[in-house]
């Protein structure tokens, strides 16, 4: 199929509404960027985008996929670097529809990537949110998926 | 010392740092007093006019 | 601000008239006066922060007006003391004058003909004057009162910000030099302010708006009270901390128990330098985890890749047939060999399905792209996940560790605790008791913070709500205006508040760091300068450990010394330091230390000193810098000083 001019391009990622302040949490961010009591440090992510790519890959690996019912702004597009951010993304959406043809709709990447970030939020906020030492959590949790992940030749 | 904490505002916005300048301004003037008797009025009157500045309203 | 010359008028010992003028050269920027004990240094000095400030203590420092004067003057006739400064500052020259007349009333007996008054008046270049209205709050703003005794300082007074107990005097000095004061006025009357709006819209408001007010004042009320308790929390620590400290040098004072005291100084060094290394651990571990979303993603890459390969192998990318070859075909209506292409014809279908399915060259280089960059990140991604473990090993050995220094301390205070002899029991106890106490409320503090944090978010959360809620009042909406730019104003303020406290510390403690090492005389087993939270002035040795007490007396000196003038060039302050007895109680290493360096770091420095403390070796290291240079003459038969000048 052809792929004509995208339609208006996206440039914000979204995540569900109801979810927003446990992302902000997890990256140790206050409403109005105060920085949360326990201080940015003891959050488990350096920033919402981390988050959001964690919440991605723990979707894609649990196979849930769920549509947002209600977005919430959670960052600008061009936070997610070319080659290996938005890499991970292509490749999400590239495993999910089998098609390569996705990857001339930027919105359609996205959307996916949006929508297993939704799927996978509850296994991230599960593990981090409301305990002490979140990042001894998050920490457990992807040693967890250890041993699933295949062993690459390095060059 | 006034410009370094007039930078602190810089990423306000435009309606808070006009405030803030105010008001700082008004503060330092009165450093030296321990209780600078009438400063809250004074305070409202600069929040007043640059809340209600583009009111239409009479 | 810079003095240019001072002419006193009657003034304590000084007769009549007596002039002295202050070197304002850049390079030789000292001037010193010399005199003797009694001679009126002290006096010379004080009479700076007279002139500024009407500041004088009669009680300890004696009367003003100058006692040959008051003699000679005949009954009910004024007598007139004055002191007069010439300055400049921001471009601009002053003269300020403070007069005092009294009167005498009987041969032993004198009064004041009401307070001392002062006049300010800036002088043009083309020789006009103008008054300045307010001359007190004018010099606040150059040089406030608050601020005046790091810059008029008596030398006998140079160890004050390392004293014992010191913190107070140093929290004073830093929010008094960087005016912290005006913005914690600024965040208090924004408060008020907006609380006032508040309580004013609440009592126009009705139904739901009244609801979210009073939340939000509940909130605010309990925020209040916490945020005190807070305060009075940390100050319950502080104090924990100095008793913790005080029965510590107790315990090392006793000989039998000296070394015990000298290996938990070991072992606390140890125990500090394993939590510093956990806390880098756990850093790096952060870090990894952060990156570690695309080894986790690693069978999702290598998919995508596989079906990219897979295209790539079934020849659709690069596209085996190009797009624009077959548009042109259908558009001509005629293939390369001259066939027809009819539109609805099968050969027409045909092209119309390869044209369906082949690649756009957009789509192609994103794939091309693509590819290129799933391989990268496969062959290149490494084992964060590997990492992240091999860490957490380190970091739990890094825990035993810690378990187990921390384990040797409690058995070192057990042994002290069953020490033969009664007084360490004691003291161990106590100590152990106000430990215990520590963590208590290091506990509480964070519990504390933690709730802060809770309420603020409420208190955030409320005032969103009361601007979204339908204001149709008209009054009200311009009050709700006002309370919004208000609560925006206090929360900008707030932030400050603290972030420029914990900045400006930071600048004061590296500035302080390096004067000090430049004027430290011997190479310094002191690392570093730390000046705190709670504003202890603290000398850090090679092991990152506490070291004030084991500074000399001229160390510690210039500690302080140190700590002023980087308090002054943090803040800007472009002052003067005029000193009275600054090397009196300086030994010769620290004096000459001192005189080497002082000069350069300051615009400009008047020394009022007695021949004795300026002598040889430091004298020869200020010449250099001299600009001016005179002595106070007393003359025993008249009772009274004059200045003279010596070069």
């Amino acid at each position: 199929m052809n792929t004509g001019a995208q339609a208006t391009r996206r440039d914000r990622v979204y995540c569900e509404k109801s979810q927003i302040n446990i992302y902000r949490e997890l990256a140790g961010i206050g409403e109005s960027g105060r920085k949360s009591a326990a201080g940015a440090n003891a959050a488990p992510f350096r920033s919402l985008k981390e988050v959001f790519l964690a919440a991605a890959c723990l979707g894609m690996r649990t196979g849930k996929q769920i549509p947002l019912k209600q977005r919430e702004d959670l960052a600008m597009l061009s936070y997610f670097n070319d080659h290996q951010d938005m890499a991970v993304l292509r490749s999400i959406a590239i495993a999910a529809t089998g098609q390569i043809e996705v990857l001339g709709d930027v919105n359609q990447i996205v959307t996916i990537a949006e929508e297993y970030a939704n799927g996978g939020f509850d296994e991230l906020k599960r593990a981090a949110w409301g305990v002490a030492l979140p990042l001894q959590r998050v920490v457990e949790l992807f040693l967890g998926y250890k041993s699933e992940i295949p062993k690459v030749p390095q060059e | 010392m006034r410009d370094r904490i007039r930078d602190l505002f810089k990423e306000c916005d435009a309606d808070v740092q006009e405030v803030l300048a105010k008001v700082l301004d008004l503060e330092w003037a009165r450093l030296s007093l321990e209780k600078p008797r009438g400063i809250i009025d004074e305070i409202k009157n600069i929040v007043d006019a640059q809340a209600g500045g583009d009111e239409n309203e009479t | 601000m810079k003095l240019e010359s001072m002419r006193l008028y009657n003034f304590r010992q000084f007769y009549g008239e007596q002039r002295i003028r202050f070197s304002v050269d850049k390079k030789k920027n000292v001037t010193i006066v010399n005199g003797v004990m009694g001679a009126g240094k002290t006096s010379l000095h004080r009479a700076f922060v007279w002139c500024l400030y009407g500041e004088w203590d009669e009680q300890t420092r004696g009367q003003i007006v100058n006692k040959r004067a008051i003699n000679e003057s005949p009954l009910n006739v004024k007598v007139e003391t004055s002191v007069q400064m010439v300055f400049t500052h921001a471009g601009e020259r002053y003269t300020a004058v403070r007069t005092l007349q009294v009167v005498k009333t009987s041969e032993s007996t004198w009064q004041p003909l009401g307070e001392s008054g002062l006049s300010l008046t800036k002088i043009t270049l083309s020789g006009q004057h103008e008054t300045i209205r307010n001359a007190q709050n004018f010099l606040e703003f150059i040089l406030p009162s608050s601020v005046s005794p790091y810059f008029f300082f008596d030398g006998e007074q140079i160890d004050e910000f390392v004293k014992p107990g010191h913190e107070t005097k140093v929290k004073s000095a830093v929010r008094n030099v960087l005016r912290i004061e005006v913005l914690e006025r600024a965040r208090h009357h924004l408060d008020a302010v907006a609380r006032d709006y508040q309580k004013d819209l609440k009592s126009r408001a009705s139904g739901r708006l009244q609801l979210l007010l009073v939340t939000k004042e509940g909130a605010q009320s309990e925020l209040d009270d916490a945020q005190k308790r807070l305060e009075e929390l940390r100050t319950e620590k502080g104090l924990a901390n100095k008793q913790i400290e005080e029965l510590n040098e107790r315990l090392r004072q006793i000989e039998s128990v000296k070394e015990w005291e000298e290996k938990k100084r070991g072992v606390q060094s140890q125990l500090q330098s394993c939590e510093k290394t956990r806390e880098r651990i756990w850093a790096e571990v952060k870090d990894l985890v952060n990156r570690s979303y695309v080894q986790m993603s690693m069978p999702v890459i290598l998919k995508a890749t596989k079906l990219l390969d897979e295209k790539r192998e079934r020849g659709e990318i690069p596209p085996g047939i190009r797009e624009q070859f077959i548009q042109d075909l259908i558009n001509r209506g005629e293939c390369i060999c001259k066939r027809p292409i009819i539109e609805g014809s099968p050969e027409h279908q045909h092209l119309a399905r390869l044209l369906q399915r082949s690649v756009s060259t957009y789509l192609t280089n994103a794939v091309v792209q693509c590819a290129g960059d799933l391989r990268s990140l496969a062959a290149n991604t490494g084992d964060t996940l590997g990492q992240i473990k091999e860490r957490m090993v380190e970091k739990a050995k890094m825990e035993d560790d810690i378990d187990a220094y921390s384990q040797e301390l409690t058995d070192i205070s057990q042994h002290l605790l069953q020490f033969d002899v009664e007084e360490v029991r004691l003291l161990e106890k106590k100590r152990k008791d106000h430990q215990d106490r520590l963590y208590s409320i290091i506990g509480d503090i964070g519990r504390k913070e933690e709730r802060i944090e809770v309420l603020h978010r409420a208190i955030e959360t409320s005032q969103r709500d009361i601007e979204k809620a339908q204001v149709t009042e008209k009054r009200a909406r311009r009050l709700q205006k006002s309370l919004s730019l208000a609560t925006r104003a206090h929360e900008a303020v707030d932030r400050m508040c603290d972030v420029f406290a914990a900045d400006m510390r930071k600048r004061i403690q590296t500035e302080a760091k390096q004067i000090f090492q430049r004027l430290v005389w011997k190479e310094s087993q002191f690392q570093d300068i730390c000046l705190s939270e709670d504003y202890s002035l603290e000398v850090l040795d090679r092991w990152g450990l506490p070291a004030r007490r084991e500074l000399s007396a001229g160390e510690r000196q210039v500690l302080s010394l140190a700590f002023i003038i980087a308090m002054a060039r943090v803040a800007g302050e472009e002052a003067p330091l005029v000193v009275d007895t600054p090397f009196g109680r300086l030994s010769s290493a620290p004096r000459q230390s001192i005189t080497k360096n002082i000069p350069e770091l300051l615009e400009q420095l008047i020394l009022f000193v007695t021949d004795e403390e300026l002598h040889k070796q430091a004298r020869q290291n200020l010449e250099p810098r001299i600009g001016a240079e005179y002595e106070l003459r007393f003359d025993q038969e008249t009772g009274s000083a004059t200045v003279a000048q010596l070069n």
